[in-house]
């Protein structure tokens, strides 16, 4: 069946491929805003050895200085070699991710060979920090608009998979696993070691990828397949091409069934395992809905095909997590029926093939914009295709919406800026800092500014700055231009200060109404004044002052809301909004008249009735 | 006579003496009462906030958040409060749920007496006075009755529960489709059988409940089918009542509250009164 089907998708992608993006005239003078790929191509011939979970490969990289400045040396990342030995920064600082722990006894590493510039003499490598970066000199600098070559050997040992690469049994998650040139900007190589909270940063480019496996072996890569051949030794080398990539990811099983969905020219593709066969239709469901909302929001997505993997219970390490054109689902072992847990994950990811895969920040700088941005993205998905209350858990007697999923974890520990490296935050800041804050800063500005001004501003900040690397500040001014409003409320108050705020009314009296501020956060919002005679006035405060009397000596005031639509998110209660003069006894009696009710049901439970 | 027939005898039992329903009904709403009267003052406070409009539509998330949440923002805020809104709303919880067993156990053993003698003295005509005198007579022995039997249930079903665990551990998943239905047949034989115990003692004239108890259980032996077929019959009415209930509710607006009380309460006396037809029909079942 598989090969019937890679005949068909060889047709569709030399159909399909190539996709052209023109070259942006400033390329070299706006290194961090280039729109000018290819950068950094790589041309793979890997074999997979299933039962020493190793890799063996040869690559060749083409790299082109897209700045004013020569470099005269290489800087790889290493990223297997966090997982080699307990004295990587990434197991000092974590020995887990998201639950799963490093097994000494299946570590994972991987070792530069050879390497030399084509038709030169080889190079000395280096492994240089914790050994996830290597630095080697060339013999001559590179000049600005010249383009370098290399070629290199090595092998790789692929983990039991803990945190995102690595192997489960006969599961094969292959991700960071090959020598990847840093980014060359600003007159030097960005490239970290690899922490334990941080993620990756790299060029765009073209990706030329051979994978020989044992030929009971199905595969799903980044890019689309464009050769299959059986080898003749039970082994099979399939081919993908993938263009305008910053990075390559592929998985491979003998246990993978695929199924596949079409959104527009996009194929979504899910390789799942037999054990989760019942989810197929909710993963593509939660999939397809999420693209289209997607591609109408920010951009038409350009690639081909989007390959979902599906992960072992043994596996989930490898789940939710986000490489160009593939995604990994998870979560499933944990879903029940009642919540969106396993769709959540699969939206996210399907998020970050924008925010991150297509507008490529730079994930260990700045962590809050691309999973702020995907995670945002999946609120506004989740509540769009499951409903605003109801689209993280509907049950016949409790609702909770993904919002209210994010505050829980905001309210924990609401005292953390969003701006900063990855490592500069404790693991339990990172995800308040990267993911929970920003949805609810970026939630707030939609509510302030309203859906459309929103959506324009995520659109065109997509299209701006599709295939470059971002910032902050990028997104500030393009954001202050769309709205046309001063956005200091956002980047100074949630995005770079580590402030609180609980608006609340203090005292209402006959003629007047006074509201509160806690916290250092600013934002302006609307004071409702509901009069006796039920006519309103909607105020207009700017919250500078922490406390404000609004006085009407000629009306009697009955009640008061700041902030009455809860627009703002991040507002640390809600209840204490708002303020009446009189109890509201109707609302109390339907209250009091539902808790009878309670009280009643359980001695009759109790009493055997 | 046959359980269907003894399930039919309790119905009209049940509508012959509808009076006995104001008591039931008067314990339960009393009782409840009593239980939320401190939620109910709680409440107050918060009634002048428009939040609790909102709350009157349904609790949603985020009010389950303000609550939880109250002692942390507190702490973040730099507020200082004595009783936390968390604090006092688990410490009603706990209260509430620490009362409801005793408060569900006495109500229960001081009404037996006295609808069972009522059941068994169908012929003659109804006294509240002697109603009342049942309930009195046999309160202590169906006081001691009900303690035993939680005390036996406790120690019966936890050694059944390791004996299943134990079973399914040894002869694999497939052996938990068999333990889980046989505990539960025998969870409401038990419960029957101890039914059955209030109404021998009446039929006997006894307060000696563990004779009435093997007198009971001789009677199960004796007529099996009559008794799974009526407990039967009375479970479905049951469930039948909880899915009319359960499909109505949400039609109802949550803020409508005479219409919700109206519906909620029509769903407990409905409930009451598939319990006087229980009680009714274990007199029938006791006597024959």
């Amino acid at each position: 069946m598989l090969s019937v089907n890679l005949k068909q998708l060889v047709l569709v992608a030399i159909l399909t491929l190539g996709l052209f993006i023109p070259a942006s005239p400033d390329a070299v003078s706006s290194p961090r805003h280039i729109v000018a790929l290819p950068v950094a191509s790589y041309n793979i011939q890997v074999t997979l050895d299933t039962n020493n979970k190793m890799l063996a490969a040869r690559e060749v990289i083409t790299y082109t200085n897209m700045t004013k400045t020569p470099f005269k040396d290489l800087v790889f990342h290493l990223y297997l070699n966090a997982f080699r030995d307990k004295n990587s920064i990434f197991l000092k600082e974590s020995g887990s991710l998201r639950g799963f722990s490093w097994d000494e006894k299946n570590p994972g590493w991987v070792k530069i060979n050879s390497l030399r510039v084509r038709g030169g003499s080889p190079l000395t490598v280096n492994e240089i920090e914790d050994g996830t970066l290597a630095r080697a000199d060339l013999p001559s600098p590179v000049a600005p608009g010249e383009t370098i070559t290399l070629e290199l050997e090595y092998q790789a040992q692929l983990p039991k998979v803990f945190a995102r690469t690595g192997f489960a049994k006969d599961f094969f998650m292959v991700g960071q696993w090959f020598p990847k040139l840093g980014v060359w900007q600003d007159a030097g190589w960005n490239a970290y070691p690899f922490h334990a909270n941080s993620e990756f940063f790299s060029d765009f480019g073209t990706y030329d990828v051979t994978i020989t496996m044992p030929k009971n072996y199905v595969v799903g890569a980044t890019g689309m397949p464009t050769k299959a051949k059986e080898n003749g030794d039970d082994t099979r080398t399939v081919s993908y091409h993938a263009e305008n990539v910053i990075d390559f990811a592929w998985a491979a099983s003998p246990r993978f069934k695929s199924a596949t969905r079409r959104v527009g020219n996009t194929e979504l593709m899910y390789l799942y395992l037999s054990e989760h066969e019942n989810s197929v239709a909710r993963i593509l469901n939660a999939a397809e809905s999420a693209f289209k909302l997607f591609n109408q929001w920010y951009g038409e997505y350009p690639y081909t095909r989007l390959t979902i993997v599906d992960v072992p219970s043994d596996g989930e390490g490898a789940g939710g997590m986000e490489y160009p054109t593939l995604i990994t689902a998870g979560s499933l072992g944990a879903s029940t029926g009642f919540d969106r847990l396993a769709e959540v994950v699969v939206v996210h990811e399907i998020g970050h093939q924008w925010w991150q895969s297509m507008v490529a920040f730079n994930e260990a700088e700045e962590p809050w914009l691309d999973e702020g941005f995907a995670d945002y993205s999946t609120l506004r998905a989740m509540d769009a295709v499951y409903g605003a209350n109801t689209s993280f858990v509907n049950t016949p007697s409790l609702t909770f919406s993904y919002l209210d999923m994010r505050r829980s974890t905001y309210l924990v520990d609401p005292r953390v800026k969003m701006y900063g490296k990855a490592w500069d935050f404790s693991s339990s800041a990172y995800g308040n800092a990267a993911y929970t804050k920003p949805v609810l800063a970026l939630r707030t500005m939609e509510n302030i500014l309203g859906d459309e001004t929103m959506v324009k501003i995520m659109g065109t900040f997509f299209r701006r700055y599709q295939f470059a690397h971002p910032t902050t500040e990028d997104f500030h001014v393009v954001a202050e231009e769309v709205s046309r409003q001063d956005l200091s409320w956002f980047f100074d108050g949630l995005v770079y200060s580590d402030g609180v705020l609980n608006y609340s009314v203090s005292q209402v009296d006959e003629h007047s109404a006074t509201v509160r501020r806690q916290g250092e956060l600013i934002i302006p919002t609307d004071v409702l004044i509901t009069f006796n005679d039920n006519t309103t006035i909607t105020e207009l405060w700017d919250g500078k002052i922490s406390e404000v009397t609004f006085t009407y000596p000629t009306r009697i005031v009955q009640r008061a809301e700041v902030d009455p639509k809860r627009k703002i998110v991040v507002d640390l209660r809600w209840t204490d909004n708002g303020l009446s003069r009189k109890a509201d006894v109707g609302s109390w009696a339907a209250i009091a008249v539902r808790v009878l009710y309670v009280a009643q049901n359980m001695l009759l439970v109790m009493g055997g009735q | 006579m046959n359980g269907a027939r003894i399930f039919r005898d309790g119905i009209g039992e049940a509508l012959h003496r509808w009076q006995l329903l104001i008591p039931l009904y008067a314990f339960n709403l009393f009782s409840a009462l009593i239980l939320i009267l401190l939620p109910a003052i709680l409440l107050i406070a918060p009634a002048q906030r428009p939040a609790i409009g909102d709350a009157a539509n349904g609790i949603n998330g985020w009010m389950i958040l303000d609550v939880l949440m109250s002692a942390q923002v507190n702490q973040v805020l730099g507020v200082q409060e004595s009783v936390s809104a968390l604090q006092q709303a688990t410490l009603v919880g706990v209260i509430t749920l620490a009362i409801i067993p005793t408060l569900a156990g006495i109500v229960n053993a001081f009404l037996n007496g006295g609808i069972l003698l009522v059941y068994h003295e169908r012929a003659q005509a109804f006294q509240w006075k002697r109603f009342v005198w049942g309930c009195w007579h046999w309160f202590g022995a169906f006081l001691l009755m009900g303690f035993t039997q939680f005390i036996l249930a406790l120690l019966i079903f936890s050694a059944l529960i390791v004996a299943a665990i134990t079973a399914i551990g040894l002869a694999g998943e497939w052996s938990t489709w068999i333990a889980i239905p046989v505990l539960i047949v025998l969870m409401v034989v038990w419960l029957g059988v101890m039914e059955l115990t209030g109404a021998q003692m009446i039929v006997n004239g006894t307060r000696n409940f563990p004779r009435a108890f093997f007198d009971s259980l001789r009677n199960f032996f004796r007529h099996p089918i009559n008794f799974l077929v009526f407990y039967g019959l009375v479970t479905l009415a049951l469930v039948a009542a909880h899915l009319i209930f359960n499909f109505a509710m949400p039609y109802v607006p949550l803020s409508w509250f005479p219409l919700v009380l109206i519906v909620q309460q029509s769903f407990v006396v409905a409930r009451l009164g598939l319990r006087l037809v229980r009680a009714g029909g274990s007199v029938r079942l006791a006597a024959s």
